[in-house]
């Protein structure tokens, strides 16, 4: 297992790697000046000549390209902003845990209200509670974010006077913006869990449990959900990877200083450095969070585990299934 | 069923987007006949009135624009206002930004400031830290400073101090203004003689405008150079900051002008950008979105929204708790490429376009009426604007002139007008696109061909670098500032100087263009002559037409009066001018 996860630490490397040296080369390429982009438009060409000398930007392709591939994954340096000159490093650091927790509460909404959901769906299969439950993943999948936001915003904030409209200065902030990033997550991880309960449902153990005579609940949560969690664990991962990215719209709506705010402002203002920047540590975080997934497929599903456990387990395992065979006989 | 609920849901979704837009267009016919009596009433305000300069020596004490007395309030006078973009960092020199338009003046005060009242259209110039500047030469300026100003940390702010402030930023190599300061000299401890490379109309006085100054004491005793740290002169410090959120000011111990704050005196040093004795804590909100900026604004979160979207003022406007105001952001122009590479170096064709585009109907497309139309390359409040640009003949739509020169260009070049394929290259924003659709039309109906004109766009630095090359356009449209600038000159320069810029808008390198625009540009030559000279050679070539001028509009709290002058120096939200009855603001 510990080889396995070496084995895919080390393959996270060159993916990382190649995503840095294709962002580089797509901004390299983009028409636009980033000096010009600071100095505005009334700027001379001798300024901008000067900002670009101080800024390396003069420099050909691949003496730009050895220096931030040294600079991000030597020194672990991202540089700095061109617009405003402050470190990335550091804003990443501020906004990341606020698009951190937003995605975290996201996915512990989308797993505690999406599979539940599902559950009754698959359980109540062709009811009222199955049509009720898909009719709802249909408005999560369909709804346009930012469409479905002002609304809230407009009952909740501005008739009802309950939340605020923006800013997460206090706790009630948050709670729209948790709402409106798990909306499509929990749509969709109900959808999933649906259908992957209705296959376990059919499947002959859940007969035999109902045929001993175990109760519903026992069999649905103790032997069905556990095997129908493996597409589950996938559509969670991929749900937290997308909202790690940045809930974009969500965090314009709200004013949520995010990775997604920040990213935006970016590709807005011609801010390379940052663009870079926050692509490669968002390749490096959904490469882990792919990693943590996997892990987490081989914990729940032993089978999988099997696969993993090293050669000389095996063999210790089937040398002590043997001799216990032959004492018995 | 799924495909009936699905059939539904799509429904509500559309009939509640068109309940928003119908709104939307009974605003946009109101607002169109508001917009347009507005742009009367402007106008007729203009030409009744001639913008003109206010030096600091004639005008003694800030003109009331309204007399107000409110009943007394003894709670906490805590203000918050709504912008759409964060600083980022403190320091006194960053990169220009929304954030810091915003957000720097409140901590900094530099020299000078213009400020331009957006009702009278009058430009009132205030001596801030500065007690008098003075040219003394082709390129040199004396400036003293006030005595007795000292930084929010104590520190005493003198010469020696401007001179640091200045040094660095050149050092920083952020702002451009500033390369053109060759040396400066310290005469003694409040006077100092500035150099300038060039001398161009307007490059002093924005050096001394937008500027900040931080004493060298302060500066050198923060540890990363104010960017989280500020200590400036203004009244206000910063209490608390977080970052994309929102910054607290209160205010300092003591101010070094309270005085001036009290008497209103010009002459002592007062500016209404500065004046926060009616305001003890003022908080500025970052709200990205417009959208959530107004509902904020209805909720009553904030007490002012720096940016309205034009499209809702009606509904501000009818309503009893909420106020507008609007400013005067932009203008738009068409300008021609005059190269080779273009068709449009023929004059004739550059002339019919001219007088096929309605100036009023593309205000009226890209802006709903809320604006003006323009009659010259300047605005009204500009300090070189010349009053017979106003109400005059300039390129007036006329189909059938328009077609008249259409057809000269026919004959002269042998083209069939239906055959012509132009392009038309303006910025990736909502007004320009809404203007380069009308355009296209207008050109349509000239040349009889509606796919004569193919519309190109990009993105704000895309465009700066695109338009650069003669190859790539036609026609453009050039945005030009009004708010932030105070000459003519400036937006000239920014597109027409070849010698500075390296291009010229109009791709003229015969020599020509420079004639004109260098005596405009320079202090010494700068004069009704030059500037006459400069728009007439334009006119005369037809180089371009300038459409409109473009107004938007922020919105506060009933309680909050005088919002005439909302917008102070450089398009900062001025709050230190407006004026506040705080009993009937509910806190």
């Amino acid at each position: 297992m510990i080889r396995y996860i070496l084995k895919r630490i080390l393959t996270i490397i060159p993916v990382v790697l190649l995503v840095a040296v294709v962002v580089f080369t797509v901004m390299y390429f983009s028409p636009g000046n980033p000096a010009e982009i600071i100095l505005g438009p009334g700027a001379s060409e001798e300024n901008i000549h000067t900002l670009e000398v101080q800024l390396g930007l003069d420099q050909p392709y691949f003496v730009q390209l050895g220096r931030f591939m040294f600079n991000t994954f030597i020194r672990f340096d991202l540089g700095n902003s061109y617009v405003n000159d402050i470190s990335i490093s550091h804003e990443l650091a501020m906004r990341f845990p606020k698009t951190l927790l937003l995605a975290v509460f996201a996915i512990v909404l989308e797993l505690i209200v999406g599979i539940p959901l599902g559950m009754i769906a698959a359980i109540k299969r062709n009811r009222w509670q199955d049509q009720l439950c898909m009719l709802f993943a249909l408005i999560g999948v369909s709804a346009p974010a930012f469409w479905l936001g002002i609304e809230m915003v407009l009952i909740f904030s501005n008739k009802l006077h309950l939340l605020p409209s923006s800013g997460i200065s206090t706790w009630t902030g948050w709670i729209l913006p948790v709402i409106l990033v798990s909306l499509r997550g929990v749509a969709q991880m109900a959808r999933q869990a649906r259908s992957s309960m209705l296959e376990v449902i059919k499947s002959d153990y859940v007969t035999t449990g109902r045929a001993k005579g175990l109760k519903e609940g026992e069999i649905m949560f103790k032997y069905a959900l556990p095997n129908a969690l493996i597409p589950l664990i996938q559509t969670a991962g991929n749900s937290f990877a997308s909202s790690l990215g940045g809930a974009i719209v969500i965090e314009s709506l709200f004013s949520i200083p995010g990775i997604g705010q920040y990213m935006i402002q970016a590709i807005g203002g011609r801010d390379y450095a940052v663009i870079r920047g926050t692509v490669v540590v968002l390749s490096i975080a959904f490469c882990l969070i792919m990693l943590i997934v996997d892990l987490i497929f081989a914990f729940v599903d032993p089978r999988i585990m099997a696969q993993y456990s090293s050669r000389a387990k095996k063999e210790r395992y089937r040398a002590g299934h043997g001799k216990e065979v032959r004492s018995n006989a | 069923m799924k495909k009936l609920t699905a059939l539904v849901l799509t429904a509500v979704m559309i009939l509640s987007l068109a309940a928003c837009s119908s709104g939307t267009s009974d605003n946009t016919q109101n607002g169109a006949a508001q917009g347009n009596s507005e742009a009367q009433q402007v106008t007729e305000a203009t030409t009744a009135h001639k913008a003109e300069v206010v030096a600091a020596e004639d005008v003694t004490t800030e003109p009331a624009f309204e007399e107000e007395t409110f009943a007394p309030f003894d709670g906490p006078k805590e203000l918050v206002v709504g912008i759409s973009a964060d600083i980022g960092t403190w320091d006194p020199w960053g990169s220009f930004s929304g954030g810091r338009q915003n957000m720097a003046p409140v901590i900094y005060q530099a020299l000078t400031a213009d400020i331009a009242n957006q009702e009278t259209y009058e430009i009132v110039h205030y001596n801030v830290l500065a007690e008098s500047t003075e040219r003394i030469g082709n390129g040199e300026y004396r400036i003293k400073i006030r005595e007795g100003i000292v930084d929010t940390a104590g520190n005493p702010f003198t010469a020696e101090d401007a001179i640091f402030s200045y040094q660095t930023c050149i050092d920083q190599g952020r702002l451009g203004q500033v390369a053109i300061i060759e040396s400066m000299e310290q005469e003694d401890d409040l006077t100092f003689v500035m150099k300038l490379s060039s001398d161009n109309v307007g490059g002093f006085s924005d050096i001394c405008a937008a500027i900040n100054m931080v004493t060298k004491e302060s500066y050198e005793a923060s540890p990363d150079g104010m960017q989280t740290t500020p200590v400036g002169t203004s009244p206000m410090v910063l209490e608390s900051y977080t970052q994309g959120s929102e910054a607290v000011f209160v205010k300092a111990d003591s101010y070094w002008n309270d005085a001036a704050n009290e008497s209103k005196d010009v002459k002592a040093g007062y500016c209404g950008m500065w004046d926060y004795s009616n305001i003890d804590k003022v908080t500025y909100r970052i709200i990205n979105n417009i959208t959530s900026m107004e509902l904020a604004l209805e909720n009553g979160e904030i007490d002012i929204a720096r940016a309205i979207s034009s499209e809702d003022v009606e509904s501000f406007e009818n309503s009893d708790t909420v106020k507008t105001f609007f400013y005067w952001d932009g203008s738009y122009s068409i300008a021609f490429n005059t190269s080779e590479n273009s068709v449009c170096q023929n004059k004739n064709l550059r002339e019919a376009i001219a007088y096929a585009i309605d100036s009023e109907s593309c205000l009226s497309a890209a802006c709903d009426n809320r604006g003006g139309v323009a009659t010259c390359w300047s605005f009204w409040t500009f300090f070189d604007y010349l009053d017979e640009w106003t109400d005059r003949e300039y390129f007036n739509y006329n189909m059938d002139t328009a077609k008249d020169y259409l057809k000269k260009f026919e004959e002269e070049t042998g083209m069939k007008a239906s055959d012509l394929s132009l392009e038309l290259l303006y910025q990736n924003e909502d007004t320009a696109e809404a203007t380069a659709l009308t355009i296209q039309n207008f050109i349509g109906i000239l040349t009889g061909n509606p796919n004569c004109v193919t519309l190109t766009s990009y993105d704000r630095g895309t465009y700066t670098s695109t338009k650069k090359s003669p190859d790539t356009f036609d026609i453009t449209i050039v945005n030009g500032q009004l708010t932030t600038r105070t000459t003519s000159c400036y937006n000239w320069n920014d597109v027409s100087n070849t010698k500075v810029q390296g291009y010229n808008i109009f791709h003229d390198y015969t020599g020509e263009i420079d004639k004109y625009i260098e005596p405009v540009m320079a202090e010494e030559t700068h004069n009704d002559d030059t500037v006459r000279a400069f728009q007439q050679f334009i006119d005369d070539n037809c180089y371009l037409k300038c459409l409109f001028y473009e107004v938007s509009y922020g919105a506060a709290a009933g309680w909050i009066h005088n919002t005439g002058a909302a917008i102070g120096a450089k398009g900062f939200l001025n709050i230190g001018a407006l004026t506040y009855d705080w009993a009937n603001s509910g806190k």
